[in-house]
């Protein structure tokens, strides 16, 4: 008896992060780690982390983890390992790591010898197939999903790197601000500011533009202080 | 080379000590002051012979005597130089001439009266010194003197076999030369206390320096010889205090000499101000006589004035038997002789460059990597503590030389120096091209200063290890020197494979070219490939690109370098990813490659949006990355999927990137 | 820098200058040797002059001053050096000149004068016997000899050695002379007292390094000379050498260089004669102008090694 509590018990630290698939309703698909494959998500399925749960609409997912339980609504896409608690501070490295992933722009002389020319590949714009970016909707929609349930800081994550991978993204004006509101609800005033920023440079509505506006007066008389 | 010839007046010795009156010397009992380069004058007085001369030094004195008649002339020339720790010494002294005279007997011959004399001059010609400094407070040296005796007698001779027999006077002289050879050694007991012991008259030696006939003639015998007893000297230097000095001399024949003196700063000259007092055991009285002596000097020249006064009349004349019974030991002080005077100056001639700067330590910074050429263009290798050892500002050129690494001198940047000024200068190198080392070694570097653009003014030594090609400081920031290395190579073998799939590339769309030749050229890439753990455990060791496709082998770096070297080739933009070795787990690396594809254009290549990064080219436009596990050998699809789960776990999801456990480091 | 250089030339200048000059030499006072404070003179003898007159071969006198007349007494001791022998004579001599009867050599040159021969020579009681009187002179390198005359000699009694002659050493000699049918002629004639030389001759000629030493017994009055000559055995002649004199002691040293050169090879010894003499000086109307001459000799005979 012992020994069965025992692997039990190693088997659900093993597998502590197991998601357990309480209840699927719809078109369910899941991801695993860097597959290409897409599974269909049923009930009593276990997912790790690495999963990623994409919804069509109308569907949804119950998840319950260690007790804890999560719903992901239709029309959303979220990957498993972003449901929990991240400190102020990892949001932050996060956020740097906007810029310490790119390219350095300052090249300092002598360090670069060679004199390779990248980008000798014209891309024809005629030729792009436009994919489709629902995931880049979809996956908004878990953040805010991540939002709303407690998961601010791990939303905005998200949110930052759909618009990375998804640029089109980037245009969902009311999303933007949603996230960007919430970088201003944790007392993030500078990022806040930044980003209203940076939505700025998007086209919008008149009526989207000086709500923006405000906000942008509201963080900047809490930055002022 | 420009010969810079410099003439520095230096100061001379004030000879410390008199010897006794054996081996008197005509400068009193000095101690040699730190401030000053003294030479030691002469033999007589210096038995370790040793100078602190910079190099070479020329001294010239005069003498005059206080005879019934004055007469003054040359008493000696000089020449020392000093070679590192070696000092040598000539002299040349006319001045160390005496000349004695008195009459025989007198005898009328032919009615006229004729007076015969006995004539004898004694001489020291030249003297040769050398010495050697053993240690900071050891020196021992050896001297040799040449003197010179020439005795004359007249005598009545009978002129037979002439009509008419004749009387006449005649002379018979008599040459006694020899060589004289001594040796001492200085110890400094404290900074304030040294000894000294030396011998005179050790080795006599010559052709005919001893003539002791059985002879009508007194000069054949030894009558009138330089008494050449063999003594041993001691002598001691004390100073009690900083301004005061106090010296004395011991000889084995009691004779001995005791003195102090003082010196001074004034005007900007340097004052020493002593008087020494001798007692001889062949003069009379009991102190025979003091020599008092006055030097000064600056940095452009020194002056010595000192002479001997004798405490008993020397005008009236003594006489022979006293002479034969006394003899003398020394010929510029004995019993018979007058008061003198001396006058010296002395001159330090340096036909060396001044040197303005010393290094007075070097510390090397690192080892060279000989692959990572452009790293010591950028940071410095050594790292030197300089100082301006002058009165005046200079600049100060460094140069390094390593030998194996560099074919010639490579000067670093200048740095200036106030006076007396401490300063770090860095030292920069340049591998040459043609660096091949298949071993590591130790090589010594030279590290030179220069202020002019003759002689440098310092070097000094240093080992430093010089790693083979192959070796790798362990910076990821630095793999690319070793991808740029056989570019030539990687290029020719990514457009061969490339040619041959070029059925296989010609229909691919233009967003996707780089996509399929990263593929073609990973597949191809990993044929026969594998993964070989690092050669050596204890130093990294990357290959090149070459080494690595034609050895078919081996590690992250190997493979991450050869395959970004290939890539980049063809002007495909990759990147390092360096996983920090954290806790238990080793470093590991791996690539990024740039597709170039928009980050919309993703779902070409993928539907799983972990397998690509976004990164903002140059112009501030995102573009798609893929990473790559180089170390998977299988294919493409493998490798990406490996490489992009690493990746994403570690740099992204534990915020790697953020917290700078994973890095990014373009090649390029 | 131009500066300095104008002061090192000025110093080489000086320097070179002063290296020419010598040091005076420094005096010192000899109590003289007095052993070898003398005069010495080489006795040349003048061409074709006069070697000596007339005495006994192995006696000797010093040249004789051209006078009238000359009276000379002698006590003379010979002693052999290397056998240690001594033998004693002595004599007494008159001779009167006649200067209008000069002598000449072939050449027209004086050497001499012919003999008077015009009454009796007593010294003290003893009467001096008439002997034929022979003058040797040198003419050229040729010793000749001429019988000038008569000569009045007395021999007192030889005795060898130990035993003395009876010369009177240190007493005053009457000298008489009786003329022919007039009153005599009288003089007192001092002697000197005794000779006795010691010779330490020590050194070779070969090793040059021959060394004299004479000593003699010291006695007030009376001058003394030394006389180094050379005896030629055949001949019985001595040939003066040299002539030392005005001595300060009663001891001497004759270096090696004096007597080195002298040609040993043509003599059979060496004389070395020590001589005390009185001299005087007479003027007489009878006798004209008298040279008298008492002397003490003591010949040492030495073969040089």
């Amino acid at each position: 008896m012992k020994k069965i509590l025992l692997i039990l018990f190693l088997a659900s630290t093993l597998f502590a992060q197991e998601y357990v698939v309480e209840k699927v309703k719809g078109k369910v698909l899941v991801q695993k780690g860097t597959s290409e494959k897409w599974e269909t998500v049923q009930a009593g399925d276990k997912l790790n982390g690495d999963a990623l749960i994409v919804t069509e609409e109308n569907s949804f997912v119950r998840l319950n983890k260690n007790g804890t339980r999560f719903v992901i609504d239709g029309n959303s896409a979220l990957g498993l390992n972003y449901i929990k608690k991240i400190s102020i501070n990892d949001l932050l490295l996060a956020l740097a790591m906007e810029e310490i992933r790119n390219v350095p722009k300052i090249k300092k002389s002598g360090e670069v010898k060679s004199t390779a020319v990248y980008g000798a590949d014209v891309t024809n714009e005629d030729d792009i197939a436009v994919l489709e970016n629902t995931l880049g909707e979809k996956k908004l929609n878990g953040a805010k999903l991540l939002a709303e349930n407690g998961y601010k800081e791990s939303s905005v994550i998200v949110a930052k790197e759909t618009y990375r991978k998804y640029p089109a993204t980037k245009k969902r004006i009311a999303d933007r601000i949603y996230f960007a509101d919430i970088l201003a609800d944790l007392g993030l005033y500078q990022e806040a500011a930044s980003e209203y920023a940076s939505i700025k440079k998007e086209p919008m509505t008149d009526a989207q533009r000086k709500i923006l506006e405000k906000k942008i007066e509201q963080v900047n008389l809490k930055l002022a202080k | 080379m420009r010969i810079i010839y410099t003439i520095l007046i230096f100061m001379m010795s004030l000879t410390t000590i008199t010897y006794s009156q054996i081996s008197y010397d005509v400068y009193g009992n000095f101690i040699p002051s730190d401030r000053i380069n003294f030479r030691l004058n002469s033999l007589e007085s210096n038995p370790g012979n040793y100078a602190l001369t910079k190099d070479w030094e020329f001294a010239i004195s005069f003498n005059t005597v206080f005879a019934r008649q004055y007469s003054t002339n040359l008493f000696f020339v000089s020449l020392g130089k000093r070679i590192k720790d070696h000092y040598l010494y000539a002299r040349y002294t006319p001045g160390i001439s005496k000349e004695f005279k008195f009459t025989a007997s007198k005898s009328n011959i032919d009615d006229s009266l004729t007076v015969f004399e006995t004539d004898l001059i004694y001489k020291e010609k030249f003297g040769f010194g050398y010495s050697y400094n053993i240690s900071p407070v050891l020196t021992a040296g050896i001297s040799f003197r040449f003197f010179q005796q020439e005795f004359s007698e007249e005598f009545p001779s009978f002129i037979a076999g002439t009509e008419p027999q004749v009387l006449i006077k005649e002379k018979e002289i008599v040459s006694k030369d020899f060589w004289q050879a001594d040796f001492g050694i200085s110890y400094s007991i404290m900074k304030n206390l040294s000894l000294n012991l030396s011998t005179n008259n050790f080795i006599i030696f010559g052709r005919n320096y001893q003539n002791v006939e059985e002879s009508d003639f007194e000069i054949k015998k030894d009558v009138f010889d330089l008494r050449k007893q063999r003594t041993g000297v001691l002598g001691i230097n004390f100073s009690p205090f900083e301004a005061l000095a106090l010296n004395s001399k011991i000889e084995t024949n009691g004779s001995f000499s005791a003195d102090l003196s003082t010196h001074f700063k004034f005007m900007e000259k340097e004052f020493t101000v002593g008087v020494t007092a001798l007692h001889d055991r062949y003069q009379q009285p009991f102190i025979a006589g003091i020599v008092p002596v006055v030097n000064v000097a600056n940095q452009f020249y020194s002056v010595t004035l000192s002479g001997i006064k004798y405490l008993s009349n020397r005008l009236t004349p003594r006489s022979v038997a006293e002479f034969k019974e006394k003899k003398i030991s020394n010929i510029v002080n004995n019993y018979f002789v007058n008061d003198e005077v001396f006058l010296t100056v002395n001159f330090a001639l340096s036909f060396q460059p001044e040197k303005y700067v010393k290094i007075l330590d070097v510390e090397i910074l690192t080892e060279i990597y000989p692959t990572l050429a452009d790293v010591y263009v950028t940071k410095p290798f050594a790292r030197g503590k300089i100082v301006n050892l002058s009165d005046k500002k200079i600049t100060v050129k460094p140069f390094s030389f390593i030998s194996e690494v560099n074919k010639e001198e490579v000067q670093s940047p200048a740095v200036e120096l106030i006076p007396h000024d401490t300063a770090e200068v860095n030292f920069y190198t340049i591998v040459d091209e043609k660096f091949n080392l298949k071993r590591r070694k130790i090589e010594s570097v030279d590290f030179i200063v220069k202020t002019g653009n003759g002689e440098p003014d310092d070097i000094i030594q240093k080992p430093i290890l010089i790693n083979d090609k192959n070796s790798w400081d362990g910076n990821v920031k630095n793999l690319k020197f070793f991808v740029e290395r056989d570019y030539d190579f990687a290029n020719q073998y990514a457009k061969a494979v490339l040619k041959n799939a070029y059925d296989s590339l010609v229909n691919v769309k233009p967003p996707l070219k780089n996509f399929y030749k990263v593929k073609i050229l990973f597949d191809n890439f990993v044929k026969n490939m594998q993964y070989v753990a690092d050669r050596r455990a204890s130093v990294e060791n990357v290959q090149f690109p070459s080494e690595t496709i034609e050895l078919k082998g081996g590690d992250c770096d190997d493979l991450s370098v050869s395959f970004a070297a290939v890539l980049e080739s063809i002007g495909i933009q990759t990147a390092f990813v360096d996983y920090k070795p954290e806790g238990n787990n080793i470093g590991h690396v791996n690539l990024l490659v740039n597709t170039k594809l928009k980050p919309e254009q993703a779902g070409l290549i993928t539907s799983n949006d972990k397998k690509i990064f976004i990164r903002k080219n140059t112009d501030g436009k995102d573009e798609v990355w893929i990473p790559l596990e180089t170390t998977s050998l299988t294919n493409f699809e493998t490798a990406w999927e490996i490489g992009a789960e690493k990746f994403y776990k570690t740099a992204i999801e534990n915020f790697g990137l953020a917290k700078g456990t994973v890095e990014i480091i373009d090649v390029f | 820098m131009k500066v300095k250089n104008l002061y090192i030339a000025l110093i080489f200048i000086f320097a070179v200058f002063f290296a020419c000059q010598d040091p005076l030499p420094i005096e010192l006072v000899n109590k003289e040797n007095p052993e070898e404070d003398y005069d010495v003179e080489v006795i040349t003898p003048k061409p074709n002059t006069v070697v000596f007159t007339g005495y006994d071969s192995t006696g000797i006198t010093s040249p004789i001053p051209v006078n009238s007349s000359v009276i000379s007494l002698s006590g003379i001791k010979n002693t052999f050096y290397n056998k240690n022998v001594t033998v004693n004579k002595g004599y007494a001599e008159a001779v009167f000149y006649d200067t209008d009867q000069p002598i000449k050599t072939s050449s027209g040159i004086i050497i001499g004068y012919k003999t008077l021969l015009f009454g009796r020579v007593r010294f003290d009681d003893d009467s001096a016997r008439v002997v034929p009187h022979r003058i040797f002179y040198r003419d050229g390198n040729v010793i000749k000899d001429t019988l000038v005359g008569v000569k009045h000699v007395l021999f007192y009694k030889k005795r060898i050695a130990p035993a003395r002659s009876n010369f009177p050493y240190g007493k005053s000699v009457r000298f008489h002379f009786d003329f022919f049918g007039q009153m005599p002629f009288l003089t007192t004639i001092k002697v000197p007292q005794e000779i006795s030389a010691k010779l330490k001759l020590t050194g070779t000629k070969k090793d040059k390094n021959l060394r004299a030493e004479l000593s003699w017994n010291k006695i007030d009055g009376g001058e003394v000379e030394v006389i180094i000559g050379g005896l030629l055995e055949g001949r019985r002649e001595i040939i003066p050498l040299l002539r030392l004199k005005s001595f300060k002691g009663n001891r001497i040293v004759i270096r090696n260089s004096l007597i080195q050169k002298i040609p040993f090879e043509k003599y059979d010894s060496v004389v070395f004669s020590v001589i005390r003499k009185f001299r005087a000086s007479v003027n007489t109307i009878r006798l004209g102008d008298i040279y008298i001459a008492s002397q003490s000799i003591h010949n040492i005979l030495i073969n040089i090694p």
